[in-house]
């Protein structure tokens, strides 16, 4: 290559020739002059000379709004830059686009495991990735952080996003925000306590984009008080419940129902999951004297209806075709979660000296909903250990944590790699060993690079 | 396309001349990777010298360095292409003292080298990332105008995000 081949300007004779310069409508178009000369300068006289757009560059390459607040309080001049509203947009769009676009683009995440359900402080296990461990500071202790965080009055029951729903007996609800801090209890749900109760949050449709950005989110709750006392169709399980909207800002009533004998003697394992603007719960029922996870139940929340039964919006999802059946679909052997927004479920049966790992993703990419294997491994395990899937890793399908007495693994599955990520403590008062695996709660919160704003009620 | 890897095709060859009179024979392909020649090319498509007052010649020099890289890296349309140009890009910004670094962000982006600029703008993200607010000051000698309580204020309303 003949390139860059430095000549002084002498050995040439192009003084004649008409010489330019860039036209300044190629340049950027800054605010600032964009003439610079900087012969002696350093960092400080290149801060005073950069121009905001450049300077606004820089900004937004930041992960998370955790820096550009820190970075706001340097000067007045980059706290004015960033405090542009139309900057705080630019941020938003850009890091949503980068994270849907780029299927390697990690967000920092916790995981929350609660012991057991029913006692109001339980032991919490919670594990968090190192980058989420950056955004809640030097200051808060490694482990233990959730407890530290959490409102006392509260218990969680469901996490969307950065987002988690926490209850207060006997129907009191609240979306915080564990990183911000923020909050907002709901109105008391108009009857009954908390029975089961579900969460989702999307981004409302961008046609009607407020300018606001606390208000670019719309929040539903689900609150079931328990079954309904209206057993006319005695061939059904109808439940009465009643839904939050954040756009209202009111309780409405909603009733859904399924046949009984796809699930006898129903019991709802958890509270729901959302995913989509569907909620998912998983319920057990008897089979061949056996109790037992039966299937999934599908809540459509997009629905406008809510003042009376449909038949549409509650939806019984069948187990895949290739699940085990009766003591391999026991309660501790199952588990559900959400990965990448969309729902899997999986099973962990022991035989003999091995165990075997099944994952399904459910498709609802038709019309009809499908199950689809994606993993099928087999795990050595010691003899003496019990095993069970804790929780999925909320964006890398190809990672469970897992369940080993009181500790938490994080497993990548068809490695056969282990890492030890978290335990219980304190177990021994609220849960035993056994109990362990049927009894915990998983919650993943997921921090976009914008934490979640709660709207305030109309 | 065919391997042009030996080829002698007609590459056109510009003149760029820097502020202080230095003076670099690039082609074309090359150059026009600078949104701000390749608008100049296009408007007149003449080989006139190009003067370029505002860049250094040893700044100009090292943008020319990173668009000769890039262009030669884009002619073979190889899949492992991406990961060579992205192992090159991080060797380009990992030794750049503070001062040249400052120099080559404004040159680039005077050029109109939008990768180029992405590339130093991270750089700069990079260094402010994980330092509190005192250390970023420091590092970039930067004094707080604040009043007195104005910067308190700002940490109240947001007081997660300094914890």
């Amino acid at each position: 290559f003949s390139y860059s081949k430095i000549i002084t300007d002498q050995s040439f004779g192009f003084g004649r020739r008409k010489a330019k310069r860039p036209s300044s409508s190629s340049s950027s178009s800054s605010s600032s002059s964009s003439s610079y000369s900087m012969s002696e300068s350093g960092a400080s006289k290149f801060f005073s000379i950069v121009s905001d757009d450049l300077l606004l560059e820089v900004f937004l390459l930041l992960p998370h709004r955790r820096y550009l607040i820190q970075c706001s309080t340097v000067c007045k001049r980059w706290f004015s830059l960033i405090s542009r509203p139309e900057f705080s947009r630019r941020f938003i769009e850009y890091h949503e686009r980068k994270r849907s676009s780029d299927c390697s683009y990690s967000l920092p995440y916790t995981l929350l495991l609660r012991a057991s359900p029913n006692t109001h402080r339980p032991p919490i296990c919670d594990i968090l990735s190192k980058e989420s461990k950056s955004l809640h500071g030097e200051q808060s202790p490694s482990v233990g952080i959730y407890s530290h965080i959490l409102p006392q009055n509260g218990i969680i029951r469901a996490s969307v996003e950065d987002l988690v729903l926490l209850s207060r007996y006997p129907n009191k609800y609240c979306i915080y925000n564990p990183l911000t801090r923020q909050g907002l209890w709901l109105p008391v749900a108009p009857r009954g306590y908390c029975f089961k109760c579900g969460f989702a949050c999307e981004p409302k449709s961008s046609g009607c984009s407020s300018t606001n950005i606390s208000d670019q989110y719309r929040f539903k709750v689900l609150h079931i008080a328990g079954f309904s006392n209206n057993w006319n169709n005695r061939n059904d399980y109808v439940f009465d419940g009643e839904l939050f909207c954040s756009e209202t800002g009111k309780w409405s009533k909603l009733v859904f129902s399924f046949p009984q004998r796809l699930a006898p003697n129903l019991k709802f394992v958890a509270d729901f999951v959302a995913s989509r603007g569907i909620l998912y719960s998983l319920v057990e029922g008897v089979d061949d004297n056996q109790i037992c996870v039966k299937g999934i139940v599908a809540l459509d929340l997009s629905m406008d209806d809510t003042s009376e039964e449909d038949r549409n919006r509650c939806r019984f999802i069948h187990l895949p075709n290739n699940f085990g059946r009766g003591w391999r679909a026991r309660r501790g052997k199952v588990c559900f979660g959400v990965v990448r927004g969309q729902l899997r479920l999986s099973q962990l049966v022991k035989i003999n000296e091995e165990a075997v790992l099944k994952v399904w993703k459910l498709d609802c990419s038709n019309n009809d909903v499908e199950w689809v294997l994606v993993h099928h491994a087999r795990l050595k395990c010691a003899e003496e250990t019990s095993t069970s899937v804790a929780a999925f890793h909320p964006y890398n399908g190809d990672v469970v944590f897992v369940l080993r007495d009181e500790e938490i693994y994080k497993f990548e599955i068809g490695e056969e790699k282990y890492k030890k990520v978290g335990e219980f403590w304190g177990l021994g008062l609220y849960c035993t060993k056994e109990k362990l695996p049927a009894s915990l709660r998983a919650f993943t919160l997921v921090y976009p690079s914008w934490p979640t704003p709660i709207s305030k009620i109309p | 396309m065919s391997s042009s890897s030996t080829t002698t095709t007609t590459t056109r060859l510009l003149m760029l001349k820097a502020s202080d009179g230095v003076t670099f024979e690039v082609e074309e392909a090359v150059a026009t990777k600078l949104g701000a020649i390749n608008n100049m090319v296009e408007e007149e498509g003449s080989e006139d010298l190009i003067c370029l007052p505002n860049v250094n010649g040893k700044f100009l020099g090292m943008v020319l360095e990173w668009c000769k890289k890039h262009a030669n890296n884009n002619t073979n349309s190889d899949k492992g292409n991406d990961e060579v140009n992205k192992w090159w890009d991080k060797e380009f910004v990992m030794d750049l003292d503070q001062n040249t670094l400052y120099h080559l962000l404004m040159a680039a982006d005077y050029l109109s080298g939008t990768e180029l600029v992405d590339l130093l703008t991270e750089k700069v993200a990079s260094m402010i990332r994980g330092k509190k607010v005192e250390e970023i000051r420091e590092t970039f000698k930067i004094k707080s105008d604040f009043l007195p309580g104005q910067e308190e204020e700002i940490r109240k309303k947001n007081s997660w995000a300094f914890e």
